[in-house]
């Protein structure tokens, strides 16, 4: 998987951008957007998903212009935002979604809810169920069908500390089989400590930091105040 | 069985579970409605056949049409759970349309069963004449599928009064078509199709049609359900043009 920004801005329209930037991801890996509230993750993300035009520049995925991409190969994607229908279960979600999508093994089923970290009874309606699990419901659709780019808003929202930590070691694991996970985030030294690149979204514009630099909560309110300082 | 066709059964069953879950005392009024249908067929000698097969054939199969297909695709926005299905193959519309296909089976099958018991007893009863009785299911599963179709429309456009708006097109179409400024002619019956097809129900269910004038009506309703139908399949376009706006 080949994901290029190129000249990239985007936001909801002029006067109203939101975020500039260029850059490219290859293969697998863990990339870090971090950034203070407002500051443009959300729509950088919504712009690579197709779902929002760019004002400029362009963004491909493997060659293909995002919609195109996400129609034929399709994408893993969780919102910040899911507020998923309480009446309903996780295995009829995973239901609607398997006979909406072809091919997807009871095998793949099996290793995304290891992987979302899905230790209970999926036939629960949602309604009854925690916010850090209907988190891993929506973490487990993400990953279906097995995606080769994988973007995640915010994903440990509501996760306890044990859960965060078993989300991290699965993210590591598909990092490290080939897919790419762009992880947006407002907690910087958690996701910091297992990103392989970083992108600090802020005052619209996204720079490449250190994803080490990350782990280290003095260093991140330092590059905050930096880019504070530049802009 | 192959194995989409299961997975589809199995949305199917999770449709009836989750509607029932936000419904439940609906679920028993309709029972009760259905009960009460039936008894009052079994009563024809002191009267209540034909209200019977009125509860059972057209109030029991529109209000389930009406209330089972509510949300299909505007529930999804409302719930942002239509961002996931945007993300996978095929793209968000044929996911929408496959979703309404599958609301539509099952809510054909209750019509179908409803007017099928209102057939069996309407036989046993003797309260309509024979060849009337057998036009029965199909005249349930019509009722309910034509209201299903509109509120599909409506939501997805993105209408969250889907059910609703359905309910009032259909009270205003039938008000239109026996308005006198409509009072025959191309016009009315080109509104009352498109609108809602009364003219064309009421010759399903009456007695003695044609075979030709049954051909006809079946055509007006088919129409009636395409029609709808592709007017929420171009909802469900524009929705995935526009998703960023309504978002």
């Amino acid at each position: 998987m080949n994901l290029e920004l190129i000249d990239l801005v985007t936001g909801y329209g002029p006067g109203r951008v939101v975020t500039r930037c260029s850059f490219s991801l290859m293969g697998g890996g863990i990339t870090a957007v971090v950034g203070p509230n407002g500051a443009g993750k959300t729509t950088l993300f919504r712009t690579i998903l197709g779902l929002l035009p760019p004002l400029g520049g362009k963004v491909l995925i493997d060659g293909l212009r995002p919609r195109e991409y996400v129609r034929r190969h399709g994408l893993g994607y969780l919102p910040e935002v899911l507020e998923l229908p309480d009446h309903w279960s996780g295995a009829g979600l995973l239901a609607r979604l398997r006979a909406a999508v072809n091919g997807v093994s009871g095998t793949q089923v099996a290793e995304a809810a290891e992987r979302s970290a899905i230790d209970f009874d999926l036939d629960r309606p949602l309604g009854e169920l925690s916010k850090g699990m209907r988190r891993r419901v929506g973490l487990l659709l993400a990953l279906l069908p097995p995606p080769a780019l994988l973007l995640l808003d915010e994903p440990e929202a509501g996760l306890d500390p044990a859960q965060r930590l078993r989300v991290r070691e699965n993210l590591r694991t598909l990092a490290d089989g080939g897919v790419q996970v762009i992880v947006a985030t407002h907690d910087v030294t958690g996701i910091g400590a297992i990103a392989d690149r970083a992108f600090l979204v802020q005052r619209g514009a996204a720079t490449a930091v250190q994803a080490g630099d990350l782990a280290d909560p003095a260093r991140v309110l330092a590059l905050f105040a930096a880019e504070e300082e530049a802009s | 069985m192959t194995a989409a066709k299961m997975q589809r059964a199995s949305v199917v069953h999770e449709i009836v579970r989750s509607w029932l879950r936000r419904n439940r005392r609906l679920a028993w009024v309709t029972a009760g409605l259905f009960v009460v249908g039936v008894v009052a067929v079994g009563m024809a000698d002191a009267g209540g056949g034909e209200g019977g097969l009125a509860i059972l054939v057209l109030y029991l199969p529109a209000s389930l049409g009406l209330l089972l297909m509510s949300g299909v695709v505007s529930a999804d926005l409302d719930s942002r759970l239509i961002l996931i299905w945007y993300t996978k193959p095929g793209g968000l519309g044929r996911n929408l349309v496959q979703h309404y296909f599958l609301h539509q089976l099952l809510i054909g099958g209750i019509g179908l069963l409803s007017g099928g018991v209102a057939a069996a007893l309407a036989l046993t009863r003797g309260v309509l004449p024979a060849d009337q009785i057998v036009r029965l299911p199909a005249l349930a599963v019509a009722l309910a599928v034509l209201p299903a179709a509109m509120v599909f429309a409506f939501s997805a456009w993105g209408s969250r009064r889907d059910s609703a708006l359905a309910l009032i097109t259909i009270v205003a179409g039938i008000g239109l078509g026996g308005a006198v400024v409509f009072d025959a002619g191309f016009l009315r019956n080109l509104i009352m199709a498109i609108v809602f097809p009364m003219d064309a129900l009421q010759a399903l269910g009456g007695a003695g049609p044609s075979a030709d004038a049954l051909v006809a009506n079946a055509a007006i309703l088919a129409a009636h359900l395409v029609a709808w139908t592709l007017l929420g399949v171009a909802g469900t376009r524009w929705l995935e043009r526009t998703l960023h706006r309504s978002l």
